[in-house]
């Protein structure tokens, strides 16, 4: 099941090969510009316009529109970190053309967690995702892994649990000891800690971080991957051969390393960032068919990927099939990760 | 030296050509309208206003973001004079002189007191800004979790010189700003802390909500019934003109440029923002007035120039942590930072070596606006103040719409409706029982950075990255809020200063007792909750916990016993909109926004229902209301609520 995840990140070209066929032909088919033709499809947007998802989704919107017939409208529901959004999908009636777009980890976690949403992780199927790109840890200029002196590493957070995967896992497999100094407001606020000299790095997606290096204070430390990143040429990766874990536990013993490369491999999945596009399951099956292929296609369109990169947006569209693959890929991983978690949790909380 | 002269003129270049000038006139104008309209803060403007600008040229679009940075600021301010409703939190502060001096009848002397003072003090952050920003990299980065807490406190302490009537009940009430402030999660160890499992509660309670409770909720309540905000404003005061104004500004100008150091250096400190700025000058104006100083919260213009000259300073320095380090300090910098990336340009050393053009691009923008709302605000002060003559009573009703149909908008949850009445009914229990709102506020918007960084100052102390006594600014910053207090209390205690004692109230006991109760239950959570309730929440929530029975039992020694009672609690003329805004967010639930926003206006209007016309007149009334929220949801905030309970009732079956 993760392979298939891992699969569908790195295997982007095949994805959009696959699309690009489909796209190749009329857009719909008759019966679903039928149905589309008229309706009206809402994304909602977990936080304020504006946002990240807010910029993907305005930059769809009009493709889409165009693709299904429908009017496409932008419902921002930042309240409660974004749940208000989850809800009003998760709760969408069958008719009800509505979709999500947020991270499928924070989705799965969010709904395997909260037993207070009242709804499922089944409750949601993708349809489609924007972009899939792993986490780095973005750290002073001078930082080095490898380095034994380098412990304990002080990580800057905004919230332990935010992080549980993206640092206290990872650290588990790379046996750093790593401290959690957590309350820092946005990721601002975590970059200038490390800037300051408080703490040593903090979690970014890749595109923040290569951003960020560009002042030239900053370097990404690790990529969590189980692979090189090409943007990056010589920046260790996590997991795999070659990897950073593979390189720390060369000393230990085959079981020992079979554990931390699995807890690193598990990290990997966790921490990857997946921004996908979610809808109710209970939309009726017809209908579900028919926003799966409009989406697909506006996902593919030349218009959503220049428009989304035209504002700092970078692109890897993946379709329903793929996106599916790597939603269930995020909630079987957090369930198997959930004890571990915990542990980690108990023990990196100030 | 040479390469700053260059780049200064390079922006002046940009600035002045054609049609580049009008991108900033256009930017501040459109601020100014959107930034007076409730619900539509400048921020969703920028948002907007990022995806419009993609085919723009980069320089332009620095011009427009320039604008759009510094045309907002003033207008908040405008409806906290006029009617005594801040626009943002940072204009709360502008309230408490200015609003009692519109309702003496002098609202065109404020507006241009605050106008002119905005001018200046912006003028003076953006020459700060410019002679600072080749050189400010390092200093910006001696500014930590340790020197954002010291400023808390320095801002919580400015408390002392808003306190108008009784000490005691300013104290409880700045707790309970504190207190409630805590609610959502605890900042260290991320676990939910007093928000009951309610989801809408997860992030804690958005201090946009609270104001519009406390304050546009709470004070249309008492405007049906009224003809105007003052039977004297009807006629005017002699001497009340802009000119007097602008004078009271020319005069305090030493006033000025202090308020202007403070707001550009608390500008520059991402996270603080302009409400500590407001409120710590404002302390600095208490503190170092000459002359009597009885008139501050009661229509001193002085405690209308200092707040409005460092809110506004604060502008130009807010952008140097953007330009110089890429780090957006609020909501309009992470627009700035936004469209710099989607053009191309790196914050950081580029912005300050070869792009340094482009940033005084940026900056001579942001001073254009700010002059031109200010000249606007002034050339607009009478017409401005004539609102204020607007049968008071018409327009509570719409007001009121407005702000709900706002609190819901914000997050996208009805659930915010019982937090925005629930803030409606405190702040209406605080005015009618004269407990200060301002030291509410004060505490509210500050609590969570003061937690918050201490919480940060004690893990980096607890694993050596952080020397409190190695920090000279924050020294510096702790020395200064330290002669501040001296300073305060001993002012307090001279005869011109000392505080009136406010008349007793039977209700004041009852009321100290039911907000004692409720912040005893949170302090039985508290005690009982774990590690969600740090020792600072607990202690804090037990000291408002004692703070509040000494009012309950110190309050009936200290009342003047001789002084009749002239007013209930609750007048008859107030009883129908406390009932129907208590009764809001339930008919919301059972039968949606729009239909609870029509019964809402129906039930108000149908009492002055006299003849068939005006019989006629409420129910369509009512339904252009229903179908015109129902329609704003729908077409302009885009907003599906849940379905309301009458519609989701199964259908019985036969």
């Amino acid at each position: 099941m993760r392979r298939g995840f891992i699969g569908a990140g790195v295997g982007l070209g095949l994805a959009v090969a696959g699309l690009s066929g489909a796209c190749a032909q009329e857009p719909l088919t008759l019966e679903c510009a039928q149905r589309l033709a008229g309706q009206r499809i809402t994304i909602a947007v977990p936080n304020a316009a504006g946002g990240g998802f807010d910029i993907y989704a305005r930059s769809l919107a009009p493709e889409l529109e165009r693709i299904s017939g429908a009017a496409v409208r932008i419902s921002n529901m930042p309240g409660g970190g974004g749940k208000a959004a989850l809800l009003r999908v998760a709760d969408a009636a069958p008719d009800d053309y509505a979709i999500l777009i947020e991270n499928a980890g924070d989705v799965a976690s969010e709904l395997l967690q909260d037993a207070a949403l009242g709804h499922q992780p089944a409750d949601l199927r993708a349809l489609g995702a924007v972009h899939v790109e792993p986490e780095t840890w973005l750290g002073r200029a001078d930082l080095d892994l490898m380095d034994p002196a380098e412990t304990p590493l002080i990580a800057s957070v905004s919230s332990v649990e935010a992080n549980l995967a993206t640092i206290g896992l990872v650290a588990q497999a790379t046996g750093h000891k790593v401290q959690f100094i957590s309350g820092y407001e946005g990721s601002g606020d975590q970059i200038a800690a490390v800037l300051r000299g408080e703490t040593d790095f903090s979690s970014k997606s890749l595109g923040t971080a290569l951003q960020q290096m560009k002042s030239g204070d900053l370097r990404v430390a690790l990529v969590l991957a189980d692979g090189p990143d090409p943007a990056l040429p010589g920046v260790p990766w996590l997991a795999g051969d070659g990897g950073l874990v593979a390189q720390r536990s060369a000393g230990l013993t085959p079981q020992d390393r079979a554990e931390r490369a699995h807890i690193a491999q598990l990290a990997v999945e966790l921490s990857a960032g997946a921004r996908v596009l979610l809808i109710s399951s209970r939309m009726r099956a017809e209908a579900q068919g028919c926003l799966v292929e409009a989406t697909e296609a506006a996902l593919l369109s030349a218009g959503f990927r220049d428009a989304a990169e035209a504002q700092g947006r970078p692109v890897t569209p993946l379709g329903a099939v793929e996106a599916e693959a790597l939603y269930t890929a995020k909630i079987s991983a957090y369930t198997e990760a959930a004890p571990l978690l915990d542990v980690i949790a108990q023990q990196v909380r100030p | 030296m040479s390469d700053v002269f260059a780049a200064l003129g390079i922006g002046l270049h940009t600035l002045f050509s054609w049609p580049n000038i009008l991108i900033p006139m256009l930017g501040t104008v459109l601020a100014m309208v959107v930034s007076f309209l409730p619900g539509i803060g400048a921020a969703s403007l920028a948002a907007v206003m990022v995806v419009v600008t993609l085919g723009w040229a980069p320089e332009q679009v620095l011009l427009l973001f320039g604008a759009l940075t510094g045309g907002a600021t003033f207008m908040g301010s405008v409806t906290a004079i006029l009617f005594g409703i801040p626009g943002n939190a940072a204009s709360s502060v502008t309230l408490i002189d200015g609003y009692p001096m519109a309702q003496a009848g002098r609202a065109r002397s404020a507006l241009a007191a605050a106008a002119t003072a905005s001018a200046l003090g912006s003028i003076f952050g953006v020459l700060v800004l410019i002679a600072l920003l080749p050189v400010i990299r390092p200093v910006l980065l001696q500014i930590g979790p340790l020197e954002r807490a010291a400023l808390a406190i320095w801002g919580l302490a400015t408390i002392i010189s808003v306190i108008k009537g009784s000490a005691l009940r300013a104290l409880a009430v700045s707790g309970l700003g504190l207190v409630l402030a805590m609610a959502g999660s605890d900042p260290a160890t991320s676990q939910p802390r007093w928000n009951f499992g309610q989801i809408a509660l997860s992030e804690g309670l958005r201090p946009e909500v609270m104001l519009l409770g406390l304050f546009t909720l709470s004070e249309v309540l008492s405007w049906r019934g009224r003809q105007g905000l003052r039977p004297a404003l009807r006629a005017g005061q002699s001497g009340d003109s802009a000119a007097a104004g602008v004078l009271a500004v020319w005069r305090h100008r030493a006033l000025v440029l202090r308020a202007g150091v403070i707001g550009t250096v608390i500008g520059m400190i991402p996270g603080v923002g302009g409400t500590v700025a407001g409120f710590v000058a404002y302390g600095q104006t208490v503190q170092t007035a000459r002359g009597d100083r009885s008139g501050f919260g009661k229509g001193d213009v002085r405690g209308v120039i200092g707040p409005e000259a460092a809110v506004d300073a604060k502008d130009g320095g807010s952008l140097l942590p953007v330009l110089a380090l890429g780090l957006p300090g609020s909501e309009g910098g992470v627009f700035l930072l936004t469209v710099l990336a989607i053009h191309g340009f790196v914050p950081g050393a580029a912005m300050l070596g070869p792009d340094l053009g482009l940033s005084f691009t940026l900056i001579l923008a942001l001073l254009i606006s700010n002059l031109l709302t200010s000249v606007l605000g002034l050339a607009l002060v009478p017409a401005l103040a004539r609102l204020t003559r607007l049968p008071i009573e018409r327009i509570a009703l719409p007001v009121l719409v407005v702000g709900l149909v706002t609190v819901v908008q914000l997050n996208g949850f009805i659930a915010d409706l019982y937090v925005a009445v629930g803030f409606a009914m405190l702040g209406y229990l605080f005015r009618r029982l004269d407990w200060p709102r301002v030291p509410f506020v004060i505490a509210f918007v500050l609590g969570p950075s003061l937690e918050t960084n201490l919480t940060l100052v004690d893990q980096l102390h607890a694993v050596g990255r952080l020397e409190l006594g190695a920090r000279p600014l924050a020294l510096a910053i702790f020395g200064l809020t330290l002669v501040s207090l001296v300073w305060m209390l001993l002012s307090a205690r001279t005869p011109q200063a000392a505080p009136r004692r406010a008349p007793g109230h039977p209700a004041d006991r009852a009321a100290a007792v039911v907000l004692g109760l409720g912040v005893a239950v949170l302090a039985l959570v508290a005690m009982t909750g774990g590690i969600a309730y740090s020792g600072y929440a607990r202690a804090i929530c037990l000291a408002t916990l004692a703070v509040l029975v000494a009012v309950a039992l110190i309050r009936p020694l200290i009342a003047d016993p001789a002084e009749p009672l002239v007013e209930p609690l609750v007048p008859r003329a107030h009883r129908l909109p406390l009932a129907l805004l208590a009764a809001f967010p339930v008919a919301t639930v059972c039968i949606g926004l729009p239909g609870a926003t029509g019964l809402l206006v129906l039930l108000w209007l149908a009492p002055w229902a006299r003849g068939r016309r005006d019989r006629l007149i409420a129910p369509v009334l009512a339904t252009l209301a229903c179908a015109a929220v129902a329609l704003y949801l729908d077409r302009v905030a885009v907003l599906d609520l849940p379905t309301p309970l009458v519609f989701a009732l199964p259908v019985g079956t036969r």
